[in-house]
């Protein structure tokens, strides 16, 4: 059945696309085989982070920028994030309300993701969803984080370029803001415009940014957008080809993205580290018998853990001399 | 990581009134399912749309304009025509007894008349999927 969604991948079919998605949100070895087949064709996207608190109008920003790059026939993917309810761990995805400039457009692919526990505004399957639609072909993709406030920093392994949204109202707010989402915005901008007070908080939002340490040779814009009508939302996409322009330039697109790779190596390895050491019944004999010990006073649970990675360590060692 | 149910909720045609789909919405929500909520006026192409991107387990109209006898089989066409003949469609609105049945003999697999209980629907949901092979 998978092989068959791959051929019908390959030449364009949404609903094979679609389907390899949820393969892969389902996770296990099946993803992993997907995304075995996947990886030779990810890497050609350009990924753009947008973050920002909830109600900031992040997905009406993202339906602007759909609209934008479709007249200038860039084709668009976008992986939208919203939490999932801890109380019964379900969650309702209300972005596409808002993204509906796409719809009846074979050159825009959206797909919601719930939270699911991931508390860093982007899960790990929210990149991995990327990466399907970087295979499918889509010339850009942007990438919606929920909007938590200070833990969007996940984003930045991910996307080349990061917009935060902020709001004239987010004035005191920034204050807060400042030790998190204030450092990693590529490019700021200050949504619903129009309010008013937006221009002396832009020039806050702008004199803070001073503070902060930035790239050499990018100093963050603070772009004025009313995503509601489209205003501002041209210039910012230019400002997104600008800041791509300087990475490239700058050889800091290869680096990125050698980067994030790095990155999702270091991730999967220790992620079936763990997986495989609990797995086995001898760690669980062994832990077993250390809590005994622990408990008993006779060693902490720190000579314990040295204990059972040691034994752990013996027994491949061994297993490689045979 | 597992996969939760997937219902796809929209409100086809015109009318304005999306209470009832938020309602269920929640409900569906608080049963541990995932909800793509899509808004007002979508045309079916639209849901059509929405539902293979999102890739849903079931798709839901809500429909108060009387203007279910047309959109309800459109939207069920359009979704065999396109690859889901597997994915159920069901709905709720005012819509009479009669239609309800007419509808269900052209592959809605239910219909939720006016005061249903929320738990009727997820227990609806539920038994389906169960009784359905998984995609």
């Amino acid at each position: 059945m998978t092989e068959d969604y791959f051929e019908r991948f390959f030449t364009g079919d949404p609903l094979a696309a679609s389907r390899l998605m949820s393969i892969i949100e389902r996770g296990g070895a099946e993803a992993e085989k997907a995304l075995d087949r996947l990886f030779p064709k990810v890497g050609r996207s350009y990924r753009i982070g947008i973050t920002g608190p909830t109600g900031s109008g992040k997905s009406t920003l993202i339906n602007g920028l759909i609209l934008e790059y479709r007249r200038r026939g860039i084709t668009v993917g976008v992986v939208a994030e919203d939490p999932t309810s801890p109380f019964s761990g379900g969650a309702i995805l209300g972005d596409r309300i808002r993204m509906q400039g796409g719809s009846g457009d074979e050159g825009v692919f959206i797909r919601s993701i719930a939270s699911r526990g991931s508390e860093t505004g982007l899960s790990a399957c929210a990149t991995e969803l990327a990466d399907v639609l970087d295979a499918f072909g889509k010339d850009v993709i942007l990438l919606e984080t929920i909007g938590v406030g200070q833990l969007e920093y996940k984003i930045r392994l991910t996307a080349y370029t990061t917009v935060v949204v902020l709001t004239p109202d987010a004035g005191d707010e920034v204050q807060g803001l400042k030790s998190g989402i204030m450092e990693i915005g590529d490019i700021f901008v200050v949504n619903k415009a129009d309010r008013p007070d937006s221009e002396r908080f832009a020039q806050e939002l702008a004199s803070m940014l001073e503070l902060r340490r930035s790239e050499p040779g990018w100093k963050p814009p603070v772009l004025p957008v009313v995503a509601t009508k489209g205003d501002g939302v041209m210039s910012l996409m230019e400002t997104i080809q600008s800041h791509r322009a300087f990475l490239e330039e700058n050889g800091k697109l290869e680096s990125k993205w050698v980067e994030s790779l790095k990155n999702r190596i270091t991730m999967a390895t220790e992620e079936k580290l763990k997986e495989n050491f609990w797995e086995n019944q001898y760690t669980k004999e062994r832990l077993d018998s250390a809590f005994v010990d622990v408990k008993a006073g006779r060693k902490s649970p720190y000579a314990a853990a040295r204990d059972l990675l040691s034994s752990i360590a013996i027994k491949k060692s061994v297993r490689r001399r045979k | 990581m597992g996969r939760l149910i997937k219902v796809l909720i929209a409100k086809p045609g015109l009318d304005g009134h999306d209470r009832g789909a938020k309602v269920v919405a929640n409900a569906l929500r608080d049963a541990g399912m995932e909800v793509i909520y899509t808004g007002l006026h979508q045309t079916p192409e639209m849901i059509v749309e929405a539902a293979i991107q999102e890739d849903v387990d079931i798709v839901s109209l809500s429909i108060l304009s009387g203007a279910h006898m047309t959109l309800f089989p459109r939207v069920r066409e359009l979704m065999d025509a396109q690859g889901l003949e597997e994915v159920p469609l069901i709905g709720g609105g005012i819509i009479p007894d009669k239609d309800a049945e007419a509808l269900i003999e052209k592959g809605i697999a239910k219909i939720f008349g006016p005061g249903t209980e929320t738990g009727e629907i997820v227990k609806f949901i539920n038994e389906l999927k169960q009784g359905k092979k998984p995609k």
